[in-house]
């Protein structure tokens, strides 16, 4: 079942509100999660995923298009049928938030690197898989 | 004004035995410590030890997520409810 057709099943069956949209970077592959509420309960919820690229929802929902414009953005997907124009970023930048994408912090030297210690032996930083 | 009981972190520098595991710990890298050893042969043994030089907290940067508390193994950092500096700084005498 495709993202959009599973959208628009769980709209007809009363979740009729967008809560949020967003993106996960998972192994290879970015992975498009979307919140739906029940306007009449708005205590259930279903979430929708699916990898990306994904189609445009915003005729379904219209509040979708903030979220996928800023998905569209930070992630570096595509949203068929949107125009994603740029939200918050100047033109041309990458997606900040794929994890290719290296911390301008972290290019810094770590604070942890000299073993005062052993001062011949140096650390590298955990999570940090370019250095 | 209620006190914030977890305001700023507190160094106790006589525990501290520069061991970096509060540095590595910090997940946005706003600690820093200097630290040089200390070789003692009065005893007729040979014994090191790292005597802290320098250890700062800048708290810019700092999210006070006390994952450095929680790690210290030594006790040598403390939450502390004053009210933090931009910048802390300690240097040995």
């Amino acid at each position: 079942m495709s993202w959009r057709s599973e959208l628009q099943a769980l709209r007809d069956d009363g979740f009729d509100v967008l809560d949020w949209l967003s993106a996960t970077e998972e192994d290879d592959e970015v992975v498009v999660t979307a919140c739906l509420v029940r306007s009449e309960d708005p205590g259930s919820f279903r979430l929708v995923r699916s990898p990306a690229p994904v189609e445009s929802v915003v005729d379904m929902f219209p509040s979708a298009q903030w979220h996928e414009r800023e998905t569209a953005e930070m992630f570096g997907v595509t949203f068929e049928g949107l125009n994603a124009a740029p939200l918050l970023l100047p033109p041309d930048s990458p997606a900040p938030l794929r994890k290719a994408q290296p911390l301008p912090a972290r290019l810094s030297q770590w604070p942890g690197e000299v073993d005062p210690a052993k001062p011949r032996r140096r650390q590298d930083p955990p999570g940090t898989p370019w250095r | 004004m209620a006190m914030n009981p977890r305001a700023s972190l507190e160094l106790i520098a006589e525990n501290c035995t520069s061991c970096m595991l509060c540095i590595r710990a910090c997940p946005v890298w706003c600690l820093e410590l200097d630290a040089h050893l200390e070789v003692d042969e009065s005893s007729g043994r040979r014994r090191s030890s790292l005597a802290l030089d320098r250890f700062s907290i800048d708290y810019g940067t700092c999210m006070m997520c006390g994952l450095c508390v929680d790690i210290c193994p030594f006790e040598a950092l403390e939450w502390s409810s004053e009210l933090p500096p931009t910048q802390f700084e300690w240097r040995s005498e």
